[in-house]
């Protein structure tokens, strides 16, 4: 059984102090081990920003590839061998703006893997301009007289684009967080996990004294229903309480693999099936 | 009626809707298996109704495939079918118009009158209803009357209509009649088109193949067990080939939401450990250059075809050019290796597919592949494509190591080994950031500039293993040597094999490894007193300039085009022509 240890990394994290990243890359390590797995049994996929600069502070098999496209990446990797437990890793600036048409896509397709969004409310490596996430008015970066754009909610876009899991953690929680990456992990299909991430560096609007004092987890409120509308209006906007945990997960979810009719019944994967295949049947169309 | 020399070329022409393709392919298998020498070929606007369509089915008895301008037998489906070919007419030539919708206009007719070419009405329409069928059917008339028109047998035919017609038995006995209506038609009236081509025995069992399907089946064969694109005209045929055919050997084929996906999915394949592909054209490849520039960074295979048709921008979607040899070289930030080549015909798209996939896991870098629209969606005569002739090689992979093995260990030859996740080797980051041995990464000079010489090195093992161009013909008495690339080849094929009958001597060199670039074959071919010259479809003679760059050498004599339309066989034959008197 790999420990803890096993999936440290010579290098030690770069990120401020205070850092929601390192909640995230602690819980990330935990829920690994407590599924069991090596950091030789699965593939990380980290996007550009704050939230790839984990991708060498972990020891596991990785790719960190180009901005906002950490979901094609890993959607070709849990094809390419759809035993191999994959997890995508990206920013809110990387996941709406330039990756916004993957995101949708990889829900419809249900591509079987964890995605989790490190949503700290602004671009933490390009020095703090504002996201999708950033709330209308906000003075950022780039948007020294507030952000004109409406406010993006992730829970809603995901739930309106037919999402199979929904759940939201908190850098404040850990326990939960490392629960809801083993529930992730453990989903038949597109599993999407917001993390609300505190960026004490750029993000003074949602501190985590702002955060800490307005969550609660839904497996405390026994009125909570895992219903897609219910969900979708519990984590609008204007509501004053945050609600964090699994929020929604369809019971019926089946993944993009396991819906190809003509891979019905095949064992293995397709990294294992590099061959030469024989074409006669085909030719014969052809004369 | 006869045509004059050792050609024949028969078009269809008609509105978008009204089966122009369907018809032609029948037409020209149907001659294949009767032993004739074909090639066809498809003009077609971006529009799903109401623009002009027309198949082009050339026989022939020359080496090569050769494309007219002329034609011999026009079958008009609609008005705008007259007007539009009149001037193509051969001299004794003929046109098949439908009597009951067309109807020529008297300038039309003194004008074919003058030129010596017959105007044949036939009632395609009544003889469709008479049979049975509905209004489409009348192409399977046209048919019946072109075969009769050839002296042909319909016993050659027949089996061809049952099974492109196949859905029901009613279908099938309904166009066979139509097609005999229009079979009997024309002997009734005596008609006969006579011409003097061979037969050959060993074409019956020939393929009649599109560029884009050979790189379909060479996917199949070679392998690829995720295929990811999004469509695209020229490239649009691979996926819907592969989406029906591909999943009968296991392959996983997806319409992915754009090209970026296609290709970072592709790269997430092959990191996997599996083999992948994307094809697209021009436009769609321009999004994929980032996915590009990070296969070449991290080392993971990656591989495309690009369908090339005029550009820029959306250009001019249904129609062919070669204006993207530059774009394949060059896209992508930052300085990486690459190898481009380019097929000319079907035989080596399925091969080279085949060797493509090869190259980019040997390499582990990028691997281009350029057709164009001519290639990709015009039939070709091929021998048999065989899996046996597929070798898969995946070049350096580990199948075991420990802790210490780094996956961008340095080598003599640039590469390192790989394996892949899930493997219980060592872990490792493919990491698009500047990176160390083990991919983490580094801002550090040195390292820097190790890794990128440590990459850069395989452009030299690649260059020193990549086959040298092919020649055809013999350099050491040719009268002039000719350069060229893609699909030009087999046009300027059957046109050399028409001047060699009048004795000239040409040699012919088609480069298909256009990047690297080996120099010393060229040089070697060039070398000398004799004529030179290049043929390629762009209006910047791209590949003349690559070599020049390369070489140093430039070349005499060129002939290029940039109207959307593949070479005629006329065009070069004037050019050649001037050139050896
Ligand atoms: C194509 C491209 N555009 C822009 C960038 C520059 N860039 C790097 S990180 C980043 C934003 C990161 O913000 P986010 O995704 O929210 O991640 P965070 O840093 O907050 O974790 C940007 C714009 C890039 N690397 N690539
Ligand atoms: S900028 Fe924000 S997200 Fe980035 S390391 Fe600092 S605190 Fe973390």
């Amino acid at each position: 059984m790999a420990t803890l240890a096993d999936f440290n990394s010579p290098l030690l994290p770069t990120w401020c102090p205070g850092c929601g990243n390192f909640a995230i890359w602690t819980c990330l390590k935990q829920a690994l081990v407590e599924k069991g797995l090596s950091p030789m049994d699965v593939n990380l996929c980290f996007d550009i920003g704050c939230n790839g600069n984990g991708a060498d502070k972990i020891n596991a098999y990785a790719f960190k590839g180009l901005h906002g496209r950490t979901i094609p990446l890993a959607s070709g990797i849990s094809l390419g061998n759809h035993k191999l437990p994959v997890i995508g890793i990206g920013g809110d600036g990387g996941t709406f703006d330039e990756g916004m048409a993957h995101l949708i896509h990889a829900i419809r397709s249900n591509y079987k893997f964890l995605f989790i969004l490190h949503n700290n409310c602004d671009f933490g490596l390009t020095t703090g301009q504002a996201t999708p996430t950033t709330p209308q008015g906000q003075k950022m970066n780039s948007s020294p007289y507030g952000v004109v754009e409406s406010r993006l909610n992730p829970g809603q876009l995901v739930l309106a684009s037919g999402a199979s899991f929904y759940a939201r953690g908190f850098t404040g929680n850990i326990p939960q967080l490392k629960e809801l990456i083993v529930k992730g992990l453990e989903h038949e299909g597109f599993a999407f996990l917001e993390v609300l991430q505190h960026c004490p560096t750029y993000n003074k609007f949602q501190d985590h004294l702002y955060l800490n004092s307005r969550v609660y987890d839904v497996k405390t409120d026994e009125n909570h229903k895992n219903d897609r509308r219910y969900v979708y209006d519990l984590v609008d906007y204007s509501n004053e309480k945050i609600a964090t945990g699994l929020l929604y997960q369809d019971p019926e979810s089946t993944s993009y693999y396991s819906r190809l009719e003509k891979r019905k019944g095949m064992e293995t994967t397709l990294k294992d099936e590099v061959k030469v295949y024989d074409i006669a049947e085909q030719v014969k169309e052809f004369i | 009626m006869e045509n004059r020399n050792n050609r024949m070329i028969i078009k269809l022409a008609g509105a978008a809707g009204q089966g122009i393709k369907t018809a032609g392919l029948i037409l020209t298998k149907a001659l294949k298996r009767s032993g004739y020498k074909v090639f066809g070929y498809t003009e077609y606007p971006s529009l799903i109704r109401g623009g002009h369509n027309v198949f082009q089915i050339e026989v022939f008895n020359s080496d090569g495939a050769p494309l007219s301008k002329e034609t011999d037998i026009l079958l008009a489906l609609d008005k705008a079918s007259i007007a539009l070919h009149t001037k193509e007419l051969s001299q004794g030539g003929i046109i098949l118009y439908d009597e009951n919708t067309v109807t020529p206009e008297q300038t039309i007719i003194d004008e074919l009158k003058n030129n010596e070419v017959n105007l044949v009405p036939i009632k395609l329409s009544d003889l469709a209803s008479t049979a049975g069928g509905n209004a489409l059917m009348k192409n399977t008339v046209a048919l019946g009357a072109i075969w009769e028109l050839l002296g042909l047998e319909l016993e050659d035919l027949e089996p061809l209509i049952a099974e492109t017609y196949n859905k029901t038995q009613e279908m099938i006995d309904l166009n066979i009649k139509c097609l005999r209506g229009g079979f009997e038609d024309v002997k009734a009236k005596g008609l006969v088109f006579k011409s003097n081509l061979n037969t050959d025995e060993s074409v019956k069992n020939m393929m009649l193949i599109s560029g884009n399907e050979a790189v379909a089946l060479g996917a199949i064969a070679a392998g690829v067990r995720l295929y990811s694109s999004y469509p695209m005209t020229p490239a649009s045929a691979i996926l819907s080939y592969l989406a029906e055919h591909g999943p009968k050997h296991g392959m996983v084929v997806k319409q992915a939401e754009d090209e970026i996906t296609a290709a970072n999915m592709v790269i997430g394949a092959f990191h996997a450990g599996t083999r992948s592909m994307c094809a697209t054209s021009g436009g769609g490849f321009d999004l994929m250059t980032e996915a590009l520039s990070l296969s070449g960074m991290t080392e993971t295979p990656f591989f495309c075809v690009i369908g090339q048709r005029p550009g820029p921008a959306t250009g001019v979607p249904t129609w062919t050019a070669q204006g993207d040899l530059d774009l394949a070289i060059k896209a992508g930030h930052g300085e990486f290796p690459r190898i481009v080549l380019a097929p000319g015909n079907p035989a080596q798209a399925f091969q080279y597919t085949a060797d493509a996939l090869n190259l980019t896991e040997k390499y582990q870098t990028p691997v281009l592949m350029l057709l164009d629209k001519h290639l990709g969606e015009s039939f070709y005569l091929s021998p048999q494509f065989k899996s046996e002739s597929i070798t898969i090689d995946r070049g350096k992979i580990l199948t075991s190591g420990d802790n210490e093995t780094k996956r961008y260990a340095p080598s003599e030859d640039g590469v390192s080994a790989r394996w892949f996740p899930g493997d219980q080797i060592s872990t490792f980051l493919a990491n698009s950031d500047e990176h160390t041995t083990k991919g983490y990464s580094t801002e550090e000079g040195t390292e820097i500039s190790t890794m990128m010489q440590k990459r850069l090195l395989k452009n030299n093992t690649i260059l020193s293993n990549l086959p040298d161009p092919l020649i055809y013909g013999d350099a050491v008495d040719a009268e002039l040597k000719l350069v060229t690339w893609g699909s030009n080849i087999e046009v300027i094929k059957a046109a050399i094999g028409e001047l060699e009958k009048q004795g000239k001597k040409i040699a012919l060199m088609q480069i298909i490894y256009c990047w690297p670039l080996k120099a010393d074959p060229i040089v070697s071919f060039l070398n000398g007193n004799t004529q030179t010259a290049i043929i390629e479809l762009n209006a910047t003679m791209q590949l003349a300039t690559l070599i020049k760059q390369v070489t140093g050498i430039e070349f005499n004599n060129k002939l290029n085009k940039f109207d959307g339309r593949p070479f005629y066989i006329e065009e070069i034959i004037a050019f050649l022509s001037n050139l050896v008197k």
